[in-house]
């Protein structure tokens, strides 16, 4: 049993304190890859511990959810559209992820924004981008109202901007890698400006999926595992990394666009631990805007 | 006071004059008693040979102070402990001062024991000091056996030592008596490190014989037979739900008397016919018999009359039961078929719940229920004709639920249609799942014709989820050991990490947000990795 399974199972005392100590045995010690159920379930708990999403009637929310069947048509052939094709090339996901509990998900997830509408900030009933933001957490979780719940936490508190109507929170979190990146590695940012190539043109997806998008599942597993821990703002300070890891070969090639479409596998612990380094990079108020600019649908980043 | 003196003439008799000059308390209550008054007994000290180890002793001082009166002897004596102590309490001290003779050796042996004890508690001090005391009277008691007795009394109401013995009277009495007996020093070695611990296990020995285990063990026949009706009685005593159905099926507890009868149903009586026929053959009760018992019931009844005529009487009283009819109320027995007559209406209504095969019971029931509870309300609450009332709650006898009586209540399966498509019903009730086969044994696998609605709400739920009306859509059916599934891994999540979720203290209103769950809309914890980077970096 690892000392995070141990730690996790223990009651804590104060529970403010532990979460940090929590924190840290997922940055110092990280959790194992799942190979088993065990292994899934452990990670599903530090998630929806650090989430602070509670799965206390998840199972009965959910399923009163499902009982309704698909949303109205425009959101669920919108969903439809989608789901079949998530990471429908990777075999692990395939095999471990019915489409059906994506489009149940979705359905639900639609019905929970439809039924809840929030005055001052409207959440979509669906955008693309949900189904792969929805994958790592299904994949994780050992049942579906789990990772609905988990899902809806992301969604709602902790990624709230980036999945309105216009997301916003997308659109500035590509700013802000823009601005990172110049801050970073002004080399390789200058050399992507000089071929016009905006994060508004390559990150988006990235930005979007909190790197899900990118292969392998796994290795997004133990990103999320870290941001989950600390922030989904830090996804653009990864995305940052993905870019300083190939830059080489994006300084040398002569349609860059072709390697920045789809990212190449990456491993997790070297994006991480690049991306740390650069926190302290940083200038303050760069800092402050990527932690406001997934609370803040209307922080204007220039 | 008065036999201080003396114990000093005695010890020089048995030529122990440096032993007690040092180590007698008695020699100090004598010299010092007379500045006792004195507020600086303490820095006074004891006039001997030992002020050199006072320094050393300051702390055993303090101590000793709380002592009150008793303070003069005992720093006396335990100065002189310190002083052998200061010099290591090794045999060559021990042998200076005690070589004379074998008894001498046994006392520095003692008194080595005691100087060990130097920094123990106050009451192992005292402890040491009356041994000390007592073991000079019992010298005394060795030579002049005679001054003993008068010497013991005498010294009674002296000093603290002896209110230290006042509240201790059972075993500190006890010991000075005891080691005023001869004993050798080796044994008084003993005695004092155990003394009073096996004076107490020889004082509790008696105590625990008080409860007989040998004399039962020892009469172990004579318990049974005396104790046997006793025991029957007691079972019977039992409340029913204490015994279990093995116990009331178990031949044991038959008494004697029912298990030699002939095993021929007419003779029995109604009452034990029912079990005794699962027992029908005598050989295999023989089986089930204790030897013990039967051995003793064996010499019991040896000469085989006695048997004969009690079974004998009991046969025939039986036979007169068999044939007179019997007669209860309203109830009729019958010998024929075995049975109670009169009750037939009443058991109607539990016929359908023996065979499993029919209506389920609730749904069954309704038309009579619903009459008796007209009556029950026309009668008892006379005003209210809705139905049952119980607390706020009342039976909505059209709809077969129960409802709040203000009608302020959402009703939560206002969604759920009433009806299961006859297809979807039978295929979930063969799930092995765990709810519907609780379920099932409620209820019986059957939907009613009269209503068409199950009765138990969580079948509803359970079976309900392939009702709707999208139901032609797969997508939307779980079934229910998915359903099972889901509800299993939600109780392990909480059985697991349920514990970071309950608000414990004070210091989460801090961050409670309305939800009670702190860092849902506070964004401290995004800075947390950022402070460790620039503070480490600062380093």
């Amino acid at each position: 049993m690892s000392s995070i399974e141990k730690f996790l199972n223990q009651q804590p005392l104060i529970v403010h304190s532990s979460l940090a100590q929590l924190r840290y045995l997922v940055l110092s010690e990280g959790i194992p890859i799942a190979k088993d159920k065990p292994a899934a379930r452990l990670r599903s708990n530090v998630w929806s511990v650090l989430a602070r999403s509670s799965m206390d009637g998840a199972t009965s929310d959910y399923v009163s959810l499902v009982r309704r069947g698909p949303p109205p048509h425009s959101v669920y052939s919108k969903i439809k559209n989608d789901t079949f094709r998530t990471l429908n090339t990777d075999p692990q996901f395939v095999a471990c992820v019915s489409e059906d509990a994506i489009t149940r998900c979705l359905s639900c997830f639609a019905w929970s924004v439809i039924d809840n509408p929030e005055e001052d900030f409207e959440l979509s009933t669906y955008v693309q981008g949900m189904n792969v933001l929805l994958a790592p957490i299904l994949y994780t979780c050992p049942s579906e109202p789990m990772a609905f719940k988990l899902f809806q936490s992301l969604c709602h508190d902790h990624i709230r901007t980036y999945l309105n109507q216009s997301l916003t929170g997308v659109h500035n979190g590509a700013k802000l890698l823009d601005m990172c990146l110049k801050v970073i590695d002004p080399k390789l940012s200058k050399f992507l400006a000089d071929n016009l190539l905006t994060a508004e043109i390559y990150g988006i997806p990235s930005i979007l999926t909190l790197s899900s998008c990118t292969k392998p599942l796994d290795q997004v597993c133990k990103l999320w595992d870290f941001m989950f821990a600390y922030g989904f703002h830090m996804n653009i300070l990864f995305i940052v990394a993905q870019l300083v890891v190939i830059r080489g070969r994006i300084l040398k090639s002569n349609s860059p666009m072709n390697l920045l479409r789809v990212f190449p596998e990456f491993d997790a612990e070297e994006i991480i631990r690049l991306g740390v380094g650069f926190v302290a990079k940083l200038p303050t108020q760069m800092y402050d805007l990527l932690v406001r600019h997934l609370e803040d649908p209307d922080l204007i980043v220039d | 006071m008065s036999i201080r003196p003396v114990n000093l003439e005695d010890f020089t008799e048995t030529s122990f004059e440096d032993v007690d000059t040092t180590t007698s308390p008695v020699n100090w209550a004598k010299s010092v008693r007379s500045r006792q008054s004195s507020p600086l007994k303490e820095t006074g000290g004891p006039p001997s040979s030992t002020s050199s180890e006072s320094t050393t002793f300051s702390n055993n001082k303090k101590r000793y102070s709380t002592h009150t009166e008793s303070d003069d002897d005992g720093e006396g004596f335990l100065d002189e402990f310190e002083e052998f102590r200061g010099k290591s309490p090794s045999e060559e001290v021990l042998k200076k001062h005690f070589t004379q003779t074998p008894l001498a050796t046994g006392r520095g042996r003692l008194l080595e024991e005691n100087l060990n004890e130097v920094d123990d508690e106050m009451d192992a001090l005292t402890e040491n000091f009356v041994k000390n005391t007592s073991v000079s009277s019992r010298n005394l008691s060795g030579i002049t056996g005679n001054k003993l007795s008068s010497g013991r009394s005498v010294k009674q109401p002296q000093s603290m030592l002896n209110l230290r013995d006042a509240k201790k009277p059972s075993f500190r009495g006890k010991q000075a008596h005891e080691l005023t007996n001869s004993r050798s020093a080796s044994n008084l070695r003993a005695g004092h490190r155990l003394g009073p611990k096996t004076v107490r296990y020889k004082k509790s020995m008696p105590v625990l014989s008080k409860y007989d285990i040998i004399r039962e063990e020892d009469e172990q026949d004579n318990y049974k037979d005396e104790f046997e009706e006793d025991l029957k009685i007691d079972r019977n005593l039992l409340q029913p739900q204490f015994l279990s159905e093995d116990n009331l099926k178990s031949p044991l507890n038959l008494s004697p008397n029912q298990y030699t009868i002939t095993a021929d149903d007419s003779l029995l009586t109604p009452q034990l016919h029912k079990r005794h026929r699962e027992w029908i053959k005598p050989s295999q009760l023989n089986m089930f018999r204790e030897p013990l018992r039967r051995e003793k019931r064996g010499s019991k009844y040896t000469d085989g009359s006695k048997l004969s005529a009690s079974h004998r009487l009991k046969t025939i009283k039986q036979e007169i039961d068999h044939n007179t009819p019997m007669k209860k109320g309203r109830m009729v027995y019958n010998p024929e078929t075995l049975t109670w007559e009169g009750n037939e209406q009443a058991l109607s209504k539990f016929r359908d719940v023996d065979s499993f095969d029919k209506k389920a019971i609730v749904i069954q029931g309704k038309p009579d229920l619903q009459v008796l509870r007209d009556r029950k309300s026309s009668t008892a609450l006379g005003s209210r004709p809705r139905g049952k009332v119980v607390g706020r709650m009342m039976f909505d006898q059209e709809n077969l639920r129960w409802v709040r009586i203000d009608g302020s209540e959402k009703d939560p399966f206002a969604e759920i249609p009433d009806y299961i498509p006859a297809a979807s019903a039978p295929t979930a009730f063969t799930r092995k799942g765990l709810a519907s086969k609780r379920s099932q044994s409620q209820f019986g696998p059957i939907r009613n014709e009269l209503g068409g609605r199950f009765s138990s709400s969580a079948t509803t739920r359970f079976h309900s989820l392939g009702a709707t009306s999208n139901s032609h859509d797969p997508t939307f059916n779980i079934d229910s050991k998915t359903l099972e599934r889901f509800y299993h891994e939600e109780n392990r999540w909480s059985r697991k990490v349920g514990g970071w979720f309950i608000p414990r203290d004070t210091e989460m209103e801090k961050f409670e947000d309305g939800q009670g769950l702190p860092d849902s809309k506070n964004n401290s914890y995004m800075y947390e990795i950022r402070n460790m980077v620039i503070s480490s970096a600062r380093n």
